[in-house]
């Protein structure tokens, strides 16, 4: 019943809110299967083919202005330690991507229910110290995803100034200096309105994550829409190209589902 | 493909077409004389895959006759047609095979996003009477075309005497003939409509769609 709701809702979205394709589109992924791995380098080819240029999420930020530009800017969120094998890819097309990490995953708690949060992965599917040396010697973005993936809401202005304290130092002892930040589980309905200005007194740039919004850009604080694998290119464009900001705003959920 | 001067889109459209999911076929592709770069370009890809079969013309023959004169070249029992500015998605050819099997249709093509737009064609067209529509346009769009060559050679491929829209001739041909011809609801290629010759030459495509629609000699 709720998918079939959900189903009702993306169609009279799509329907009266559909627009056109977005000179600005930030979309983000997590692990990556071969699947997404192929899913990725086709949305390269593709957007790449209408004059699209891929960059990071701060020169995305930078560039929003500009007004007949036509970028993307590509994350990935978590810490996988399948993201290394990106690099190569990367690096041959000259595309530049930033990846939001959690620090949790450098240190010796116990990740068990970090794992559990980030999707019920097993603890070989996180990266490595090793991994993450091999994305500072990138030229990619690193960016700040919180301590511990907590959802931002839940936790007290305290709490959350500890958990990107804590990001930010553990950044340090490897030279990191995150200007950029994603929200975790993405969704503004995850987040309080002062929790924005906290993180604002941090990084420059805040990201945020759900479909229907990439019309409503803003310096400073980016709307990302996931790129979901499983579907065609026709549903993710879609995705990008309905602006379903005010079904967002009134009821703190996705218009597309 | 016959590809003419396209060194700008060439690389697009022939990595969308190695990067189909359906993968057992050989890429014919025909230098129409270009002049610029665009030659240099399909001997590199030639050179990184095998399934790429290059040819070029001496002298510019137009697209009809170079397709024709890769038809007669081609191996397969199909013929899927690319265009040189255009992108065929993941999926095209795996789905559109899977069409002409499950439909027991002669060929196929499917609907197209144009390129820079989230907006599809042919729209309402797709779903009319094809002999009828066709009276009045051509709801097939050409770089889509997946065809049974042995069809294609019953009904004598594509006729020589249109320069221009032999494609609406050849679909024309083929559903006048009683062939099924079928178009796929789901897009699976985009299409470019900047600066190619179907709007550089928009005087010479209506005069000879015209002769199509009248069933003219041109």
């Amino acid at each position: 019943m709720k998918k079939k709701i959900q189903r009702l809702v993306r169609l009279i979205n799509i329907l009266f809110f559909k627009k056109n394709l977005p000179e600005k589109i930030s979309l983000y992924f997590h692990d990556i299967d071969g699947e997404t791995f192929k899913s990725i380098k086709h949305l390269i080819a593709i957007f790449r083919y209408q004059g699209y240029k891929f960059v990071s999420t701060t020169e995305f930020n930078n560039r929003l202005n500009y007004n007949t530009e036509k970028i993307i800017s590509l994350s990935f969120d978590d810490g996988f330690k399948t993201w290394k094998n990106l690099l190569s890819f990367f690096d041959q097309n000259d595309i530049t991507v930033t990846f939001f990490i959690n620090s949790i995953i450098f240190t010796n708690e116990d990740k068990s229910s970090y794992l559990r949060r980030i999707g019920d992965h097993q603890h070989n599917d996180i990266m490595s110290i090793d991994d993450l040396q091999l994305l500072i010697k990138s030229k990619h973005e690193i960016g700040a995803h919180t301590h511990s993936h907590y959802i931002c809401k839940s936790l007290s202005d305290d709490e959350l100034r500890k958990e990107i304290d804590k990001n930010i130092q553990i950044f340090k002892q490897f030279e990191i200096e995150p200007s950029t930040f994603a929200i975790p589980f993405g969704m503004r309905r995850y987040i309080k309105q002062n929790q924005i200005h906290i993180l604002k007194e941090y990084f420059k740039v805040i990201c945020f994550g759900e479909p229907g919004m990439q019309f409503r850009q803003k310096p400073g604080l980016i709307e990302r829409s996931p790129w979901i694998v499983d579907e065609d290119y026709k549903f993710n464009l879609n995705n990008i190209s309905t602006d379903t900001h005010y079904f967002n705003y009134l009821f703190r959920r996705s218009g597309l589902g | 493909m016959s590809v003419r001067n396209a060194e700008n889109s060439i690389n697009f459209a022939i990595e969308s077409i190695l990067d189909q999911t359906y993968s057992n076929f050989e890429f014919l592709i025909l230098d129409d004389y270009s002049t610029d770069n665009t030659y240099k370009i399909l001997e590199k890809y030639q050179n990184i895959d095998n399934r790429i079969k290059l040819f070029n013309n001496d002298i510019n023959l137009g697209l009809t006759r170079s397709l024709n004169i890769l038809i007669k070249y081609s191996k397969g029992d199909f013929i899927a047609r690319q265009d040189a500015d255009d992108y065929s998605l993941p999926l095209r050819l795996e789905k559109q095979i899977e069409y002409i099997e499950k439909y027991k249709v002669d060929g196929c093509t499917t609907k197209t996003f144009f390129k820079n737009s989230i907006k599809t064609t042919p729209y309402l067209s797709r779903l009319l009477n094809k002999k009828l529509i066709l009276l009045y346009k051509n709801p097939f769009i050409h770089g889509t075309l997946l065809i049974n060559k042995e069809v294609l050679k019953n009904i004598g491929n594509y006729d020589e005497s249109f320069y221009y829209a032999q494609d609406y001739k050849l679909m024309s041909d083929l559903v006048n003939s009683n062939k099924k011809v079928g178009i796929l609801k789901r897009p699976l290629y985009i299409l470019n409509t900047e600066n190619n010759i179907s709007t550089n030459k928009r005087a010479e495509q209506a005069y000879f769609a015209k002769c199509v629609q009248k069933k003219l000699n041109p």
